[in-house]
């Protein structure tokens, strides 16, 4: 297993795409946290929060490329000829997806968190954050970000085109679930959006007026994720791979 | 005696309203290469992904020294295969494809640098592999396939892509790990290639198997005749066709005769007073016999 792992590991920093996509979402993250710390007119800890979780589009969108491109180029063959359980190369690659999202969440959230740290008593403000609160929300971070690897790679399991596997995590992420949790009252406060707020230690910027406490939040997350990384599983074990 | 290397048994597979694979049973003998020949369409490619685990059949079994693909316990050691062209992420390099490859099987990446040397990309290996010709993919692909050094080889259409001079290395590479006891299934549509190489061909056509014997034999087994040219061939056609032979023209002034020796045809010119222009055995090609067993459709990948 831990050639596999190593394997995917090497897969992901060696396809310029991945790069490009693990570069641009933890640069994006501090660029919208820079801006709003020089722009905004009353910069917080939770509106930085907020800026970094755009990292986490990056990793959903890396997960799902992460089995779905391999479809694409034609080299999920070669890798189940060389790992034949299909099980066991999504574990590898659920490890590897794991590692590297929690990596671009740490950078993108404490990123955010310590540029704001530094930059924000110029601008004549505070983040009111311990060094201990940093880290906490760091890692609050970075594990949303790791969980939203799993999502994607799920999708990508289940449905396999590349194109269409990003399409449908966009929709559903900018259009259903926003409009499934305006429309459905219960749901509101577990929706995609107000967990990724309530997960990431800023409740208050999310679409919901009574978030759920952090904790809960996380756990919501890892059972989302969980179930579609299950899906997805399932799914590949079942296709045949005719690409 | 031998053991068989590969055994697909009773294998079926529907597509859809598709019938790819309908009860295809055939064996690959260790220590041999076997042609897989087929016309576009015929299944060739779904059984050797279901060999390879890759499709699930609907009914029968598919066995690789015994055990299904995904049971065999050192999957690169065992079997190498080639089943699309290159099969690597555009975006990343020659080199880097194989070492996650052999990283994932255990295998040491000085032998990464081994296979790159032996199909000849050392020089490629580090550039991204959407800048490679399809003859550099093949062999990419065939890099792969060779990592492990493995027992049996599995190659859809191998010679595509590649240049006259790529075909011969290829025809050599697979003599010599024959040689060397290794097995081979090879499927290709350049029959020539098969002719060349292989010790044994299996033919199937809409998912069934056609022929199954040696390529010698299925070549001696083929349609073969004799050529005739005369400037009075119709008279002397007809006198042939008298004499109880099959007579098939195949331009002016010429026919191929079967079920006739050439001097029953010398003699029946000289009965006839007719002048012979050609007088020649035809023999039969591979191409010959293949077209034969399926109906005239050409070869391709399917």
């Amino acid at each position: 297993m831990t050639g596999v792992i190593s394997s995917e590991l090497l897969k992901l920093r060696t396809a310029r795409s991945n790069v490009v996509l693990a570069v641009a979402g933890v640069g994006l993250s501090i660029l919208i946290a820079l801006l709003t710390i020089l722009f905004d007119g009353s910069p917080t800890a939770d509106v930085l929060i907020s800026d970094a979780q755009i990292c986490v589009l990056f990793t959903l969108i890396l997960g799902a490329m992460s089995i779905a491109g391999e479809v694409r180029h034609g080299s999920i063959a070669p890798s189940l000829l060389v790992t034949p359980s299909r099980t066991g190369l999504l574990l590898g690659k659920l490890v590897a997806i794991v590692i590297l999202s929690a990596l671009m969440g740490a950078l993108a959230f404490g990123g955010s968190l310590i540029a704001g740290a530094l930059l924000l008593p110029g601008q004549g403000f505070e983040l009111g954050l311990s060094t201990g609160q940093v880290i906490r929300d760091t890692a609050s971070g970075a594990a949303v970000a790791a969980l939203y690897g799993v999502m994607g790679l799920g999708v990508g399991g289940l449905i396999r085109n590349q194109t269409g596997a990003i399409i449908v995590l966009l929709i559903t992420l900018f259009f259903i679930d926003p409009l499934a949790a305006s429309l459905i009252s219960k749901y509101n406060e577990y929706s995609l959006g107000a967990v990724l707020t309530s997960a990431t230690g800023a409740p208050g910027q999310g679409p919901s007026d009574h978030p759920i406490a952090q904790g809960a939040a996380l756990a919501l997350q890892l059972g989302y994720s969980a179930l579609l990384f299950v899906i997805g599983l399932v799914a590949l074990n079942r296709a045949d791979i005719t690409d | 005696m031998s053991k068989d290397a590969i055994e697909i048994e009773g294998l079926s597979k529907r597509f859809g309203k598709t019938q790819a694979v309908h009860e295809l049973s055939f064996t690959v003998p260790e220590g041999t290469v076997v042609g897989f020949l087929g016309p576009n369409g015929a299944g060739k490619t779904t059984t050797l992904r279901a060999l390879l685990g890759l499709i699930k059949p609907d009914s029968g079994k598919t066995l690789i020294e015994g055990q299904h693909f995904t049971e065999v316990p050192n999957p690169a050691v065992t079997v190498g295969a080639v089943l699309e062209v290159g099969g690597a992420h555009a975006g990343r390099s020659g080199r880097n494809h194989l070492r996650a490859l052999a990283m994932a099987a255990g295998i040491p990446r000085s032998r990464v640098e081994e296979v790159l040397d032996l199909v000849d990309l050392t020089g490629a290996a580090d550039r991204r592999t959407k800048g490679y010709s399809l003859g550099m993919k093949q062999r990419l692909g065939l890099a792969a396939a060779l990592l492990g050094n493995p027992r049996v080889l599995i190659l859809d259409e191998p010679a595509n892509g590649l240049d006259p001079a790529g075909i011969r290395w290829l025809r050599d590479l697979l003599r010599s790990l024959a040689d060397q006891g290794h097995t081979v299934l090879v499927s290709s549509h350049v029959l020539a290639e098969i002719a060349n190489t292989a010790d044994y061909a299996v033919v199937i056509n809409k998912g069934r198997s056609v022929a199954q014997a040696p390529v010698a034999e299925l070549v001696a087994g083929g349609d073969s005749g004799i050529r005739v040219a005369s400037p009075d061939i119709d008279r002397l056609a007809d006198a042939i066709k008298a004499a109880g032979a099959t007579v098939e023209p195949i331009g002016s002034g010429a026919v191929v005769v079967r079920g006739l020796s050439a001097e029953e045809i010398g003699r029946a010119a000289l009965d006839q007073k007719v002048v012979l222009t050609e007088l020649t055995p035809t023999v039969a090609s591979l191409e010959d016999a293949f077209l034969q067993l399926t109906g005239g459709e050409e070869g391709g990948p399917s």
